[in-house]
């Protein structure tokens, strides 16, 4: 399966509406088997959801997000982990052993607040 | 510490927390240093987790990435104002926000780090909305007062049972008023049935509406139910009555008359409770009297009238429809354009329309294309619609030959008496009349002179 994550410098990108960088990561038997960076626009929603469908990214990583974006993604049937922040390698390494991101939840967005969905990794 | 000191920044402390505005405080490194309580309240994260976290972490402003206020204060060591902005609070909501940056110094002008302040502007937007609320129905909007009359009467005609006929111009909203009507009648919770009568022959039309019983026609196999069998005891629209043939206004007159109509084929009629809402953009008074439309039926339907008006006659409503659009477009595809710009919305608000709201809507939906975020400028609308602005002849108050020549005369002296230095004698010399001749037209031509005259300067000049 494919994951994207917004970045910002080696950060997950603080808002969505503002990024610009998405990092897709190829993952296989909970290894990383390959790394593509793409930039994109947030404000050109419609294109950006197919770039994840022809990426076929199965799980979103990002920071701050609305929830009509978030509910958009979710009935394409795109895992949301939304209200994540820190350093995106550790993110995803962390993503990958199917490990509980709570750790990484922004201030304020502990305890199912945020609605964050899907705290932890659900890798194949 | 003083006493004095202690009771001063117990002081501060007090006044920070009682104040409305959010305010926090970073270091050289982005850490949140304080945090106050409506800055709790606005982000929704409490102080305990805020402070000593990264403040995009906490604040999640649009233009912590990029265009950041506070990063831009450190840097130049001044205070920014009143940036309009939003935030992401943590029930996934954006918020609007105004945001003043300071830097932080101190007692020996040394940058400590920067503070932030912040006021949650959602009621401000709120009671924009419900302002503009107060001239909606259904889905129409409108601020102009030939609407707001029809809003006026719209609830009382929705509950009454008649026939209503909708005119107005293409685009003007027709079908959104029949909409509104069938959802504030009674019958809101039965469906909604609309037929464009113009857009088919007679035949079909007739099947479309009334349905057909197997065998009435080739490839007839099974009976269809019509619209007026669909909308039961709801309403049915419709509309361009104004484009149907003599021969089905007959048969419409009847089903309205004897409220039952018979399927294609059958030989038993269906009662029909369903309420009927015509509309055209024809003047269907001025074909009646040319016989090109029944005068009977046009009595039948034309118990309420409606006539809306054409959007060059409402442009007040045009920056209320565009708002609607943008958020609407907003909304459907996930942007976050702000707005329209000055010179693009002058622009929209000189245009005709002769295509109405729908062109309006066309003409957003095209800027859309092109502008992702921040506000639709010139280069976002239709180069078709910004040409014709251009080719547009600027406006000219007086064509006359003798107000030329009054205003030519009235440049010349201006131009010729600031070249003199406001001398009055060198410049009538120069325009080849007298002193008083000049003086006469100053005053004819309304023109003031400044407090020197030229002669002043120069004798204080001689004297220097």
């Amino acid at each position: 399966m494919n994951v994207a994550i917004t970045i910002w410098e080696n950060r997950i990108s603080p808002v969505f509406d503002s990024a610009e960088t998405l990092l897709i990561a190829e993952i296989r038997e909970a290894r990383i088997v390959g790394r593509k960076i793409r930039l994109f626009q947030a404000g050109m929603f419609d294109r950006f959801l197919h770039m994840l469908h022809e990426h076929e990214v199965r799980a979103f990583i990002c920071g701050a997000l609305c929830a009509g974006p978030a509910r958009l993604l979710e009935t394409q049937g795109i895992q949301v982990i939304s209200f994540i922040a820190g350093d995106a390698e550790q993110v995803l390494e962390r993503y990958i052993r199917g490990d509980d991101l709570t750790e990484f939840a922004m201030p304020g967005c502990r305890w199912g607040r945020c609605r964050r969905v899907g705290t932890k990794g659900q890798v194949d | 510490m003083s006493e004095f000191a202690a009771i001063r920044d117990k002081a501060n402390e007090i006044i920070l927390e009682s104040i409305s505005e959010g305010v926090f405080t970073v270091d050289h490194n982005w850490r949140i240093m304080s945090f106050n309580r409506a800055a709790e309240e606005i982000t929704g994260t409490p102080r305990s987790e805020a402070v000593g976290r990264f403040c995009w972490e906490v604040f999640r402003s649009n233009m912590c990435e990029g265009d950041c206020a506070l990063k831009r204060t450190m840097k130049e060591g001044k205070s920014f104002v009143s940036s309009t902005t939003y935030i992401i609070n943590n029930r996934q909501q954006r918020i609007p926000i105004t945001v003043s940056t300071s830097p932080l110094r101190n007692q020996h002008g040394e940058i400590l780090g920067g503070v932030e302040t912040f006021r949650d502007h959602s009621l401000v937007e709120e009671l924009r909305r419900e302002l503009s609320g107060s001239f909606m129905v259904g889905d129409m909007v409108s601020r102009s007062k030939a609407m707001r009359k029809i809003f006026g009467i719209l609830g009382q005609v929705a509950e009454s049972d008649s026939t209503v006929l909708i005119e107005g111009d293409t685009g003007t909203g027709k079908e959104l008023m029949a909409k509104a009507l069938h959802s504030l009648s009674l019958r809101k919770d039965e469906p909604f049935v609309s037929i464009n009568c113009g857009a088919l022959p007679d035949t079909l039309l007739e099947s479309e509406l009334f349905g057909y019983k197997a065998g009435a026609f080739t490839n007839a196999h099974k009976d269809k139910p019509g619209l007026f069998q669909a909308a039961g005891q709801g309403t049915i629209f419709l509309d361009e009555i104004g484009d149907t043939s003599a021969a089905f206004q007959v048969r419409l007159l009847r089903v309205l008359e004897e409220r039952e109509f018979q399927p294609l084929g059958s030989v038993t009629k269906i009662k029909t409770a369903a309420r009927v809402l015509a509309a055209t953009n024809r003047n269907l008074a001025e074909m009646v009297e040319k016989g090109e439309f029944r005068r009977d039926l046009y009595y039948r339907i034309n118990i309420i009238r409606f006539h809306l008006p054409p959007l060059r006659e409402r442009m007040e409503d045009i920056p209320l429809l565009i708002e609607r659009f943008i958020r609407k477009m907003n909304r459907l595809r996930g942007r976050a354009v702000a707005g329209v710009g000055q010179e693009a919305m002058a622009i929209l608000l000189a245009h005709d329309y002769p295509g109405n709201i729908r062109e309006l809507e066309n003409i957003i939906e095209h800027a859309f294309i092109l502008c992702n975020e921040g506000e639709i400028g010139i280069g976002h609308l239709p180069a078709s619609l910004v040409q014709l602005q251009a080719d547009q002849p600027a406006p000219v108050c007086d064509l006359s030959i003798a107000s030329g020549v009054q205003a030519t005369e009235a440049e010349m002296i201006i131009d010729t008496l600031r070249r003199h230095g406001y001398n009055r004698l060198a410049a009538a010399r120069a325009l080849g009349i007298h002193k008083s001749t000049l003086f006469r037209k100053l005053i004819k031509h309304n023109i003031s002179l400044p407090e020197i005259d030229g002669r002043t300067s120069r004798k204080r000049s001689f004297q220097g």
